[in-house]
C-alpha cells in the first residue's frame, strides 16, 4: 500500500508542489496454516460390524470432524493399523467411507486371523 | 543711480562718485565673496548669494554712500534699499524621490524593517516629511495591510526611529486568510514642510514593496514519518476487520496542508476475479477478507 503525501499552498498555486511517498507491506496470513486461529472437532465414528469373512463388503462410514473457520478442512491420513496386517493395511477414507471385503481365503491362509484390528487416522487442519 | 547738479552752470568738472554700501551695524558689504551679499565696484551690481538659513524671512537693509572720487571732503548722499531673504524652502529649487529598498518575507514571523532612503532637495536643508498615501496589492485596493501596518516614522526630528517602519507577516494571518501572499506596495508621499502648497516641488511621490511570499508553495519539504514509521502488516483471513491509520506526514513549514493519494493493490481471487481486502476512510486503511485463500501466498 503506497501513500503519497503532497503539500502546497492553500493560496494561488504557482510551483510545482512536493510529493512524498511512503508505504507499508500488507501480508495475509492463512488461517488453516495457526492453530491459534483453526479449531478441528472430531466426531464419534461408529465401528463396523463384525465380519465373518463373507466375502461381502463391509463398509466404514466415516464422520467426518468439523474445522474452522470454514476456508479450512479436516484432512485425514490413515496412520496405522494395530495389530498391522498386510491384508487390511491402511485404508485411507474416500468420499467419507472405506470399503472392507474378505472372504475365508484369507483365514484358511492365515493372513488375516480373526481379532479386531484398529485403524488409527490424523486429522490436520489444511486449506480446502 | 546717483547724479550732481550745478548751478548755474552745468559741467561734470567734480567727476565721478565712489560708492560705499555699507550694512545695518555700518559695516562695509565686501566687495567679493560676501555672504550674502557682495557689491562689486567695478560695473556697481550687487550679489545675493547665501545658505545662511538664519537669513530666512529677515530683511535687511543696505545703505549706499556716495562721494566724489576726486573731493573726499565734499558732501555725501546716502540712500537705503532693502532685501528681503526668502526662506527657499517655501518653494524649494528641486525635490527629487529616492527609490526604496523594498522588504521581502515568507510569513515569518519576524518583524523585517525598513529604513526610508531620504528624498533629496536643494536645499538640503529643507525638512522633508514623509507619510503613507495609501497600500495596493498586486495592483487593487486591499484591506489586508493599511498604511499603520508599517509604523512608519515619517518625520525625522532626531528620533532613533526616523525613516523607519517595519512589517511583520505571521503565521496565524497566514492560515486564517486575513494576510495571504502576494505584492504590496506602500505609496508615500515625501513633502518639503515648508513649501508653499502648490509649488512645483512641494512633493513628490515614492513606493516600497513589500513583497509576502507563500512559505507553502511549495513548502521545504514534505517528510514520511519516522515516530512512529509507516508499519508492515499482517491480517489473518478471515478475522474480523483489522485497521492501520498511517502516521502523519511532515510538512515544513508544519502548517502547510498535506493531503495524501493512495495506491492499493488488489489481487485475483479464487473465481478469477479482481478483489481487495482493504478499504479506507482518511488515514484509516481496513483489512477483511474471507472469500477464499486466494490472497494469502502473495503480499499486497
Amino acid at each position: 500500500m503506497t501513500v503519497t503525501a503532497t503539500s502546497t499552498s492553500i493560496y494561488t498555486v504557482v510551483n510545482t508542489p512536493v510529493t512524498t511517498s511512503d508505504s507499508f507491506d500488507l501480508a495475509f496470513e492463512n488461517p488453516c496454516d495457526d492453530d491459534t486461529v483453526s479449531t478441528l472437532t472430531l466426531a464419534g465414528q461408529t465401528d463396523p460390524t463384525a465380519n465373518r469373512y463373507d466375502g461381502q463388503d463391509f463398509v466404514f462410514n466415516y464422520v467426518a470432524p468439523t474445522a474452522t473457520p470454514g476456508l479450512c478442512t479436516a484432512i485425514t491420513t490413515c496412520q496405522s493399523t494395530s495389530p498391522s496386517n498386510s491384508v487390511i493395511g491402511c485404508p485411507e477414507i474416500v468420499n467419507g467411507k472405506f470399503t472392507l471385503n474378505y472372504d475365508t481365503s484369507v483365514y484358511e491362509d492365515e493372513t488375516l486371523i480373526p481379532g479386531t484390528y484398529t485403524i488409527t487416522y490424523q486429522v490436520v487442519v489444511g486449506n480446502s | 543711480m546717483f547724479t550732481y547738479v550745478t548751478t548755474p552752470v552745468t559741467h561734470s568738472l567734480c567727476g565721478s562718485f565712489s560708492y560705499t554700501v555699507l550694512e545695518a551695524d555700518d559695516t562695509e558689504v565686501p566687495t567679493s565673496a560676501g555672504d550674502p551679499t557682495t557689491y562689486n565696484t567695478a560695473d556697481q551690481t550687487f550679489t545675493f548669494d547665501s545658505d545662511n538659513a538664519d537669513l530666512d524671512g529677515t530683511t535687511k537693509t543696505y545703505t549706499i554712500v556716495a562721494a566724489f572720487t576726486n573731493y573726499d571732503t565734499a558732501e555725501t548722499k546716502e540712500t537705503d534699499f532693502d532685501v528681503v531673504f526668502i526662506d527657499p524652502c517655501k518653494d524649494p529649487f528641486s525635490l527629487t524621490s529616492a527609490a526604496q529598498t523594498g522588504i521581502t518575507d515568507n510569513f515569518s514571523e519576524t518583524a523585517q524593517p525598513f529604513t526610508l532612503t531620504p528624498f533629496t532637495v536643494d536645499p538640503s536643508r529643507c525638512e522633508i516629511q514623509y507619510s503613507c498615501d495609501s497600500v495596493t496589492k498586486d495592483g487593487s485596493a486591499t484591506n489586508e495591510l493599511d498604511c499603520a501596518s508599517l509604523g512608519l516614522d515619517g518625520i525625522f526630528n532626531s528620533d532613533p526611529t526616523d525613516g523607519t517602519g517595519s512589517i511583520t507577516a505571521t503565521q496565524a494571518a497566514y492560515l486564517d486568510g486575513s494576510l495571504t501572499p502576494g505584492v504590496f506596495t506602500f505609496n508615500l508621499v515625501g513633502t518639503v514642510v515648508d513649501a508653499t502648497s502648490g509649488v512645483t516641488n512641494e512633493s513628490k511621490p515614492t513606493t516600497i514593496t513589500v513583497t509576502l511570499v507563500d512559505p507553502c508553495d511549495p513548502p521545504n519539504s514534505v517528510t514520511a514519518p519516522t515516530s512512529p514509521a509507516f508499519a508492515d502488516q499482517s491480517y489473518i483471513i478471515t478475522d474480523a476487520s483489522k485497521d492501520y491509520t498511517h502516521p502523519e506526514f511532515v510538512a515544513d513549514p508544519s502548517y502547510c496542508p498535506v493531503t495524501y493519494t493512495y495506491a492499493v493493490t488488489d489481487f485475483t481471487d479464487d473465481s478469477s476475479n479482481a478483489a481487495s481486502a482493504v478499504t479506507r476512510a482518511d488515514k484509516t486503511f481496513s483489512f477483511e477478507y474471507g472469500a477464499d485463500l486466494s490472497p494469502v501466498s502473495p503480499t499486497a
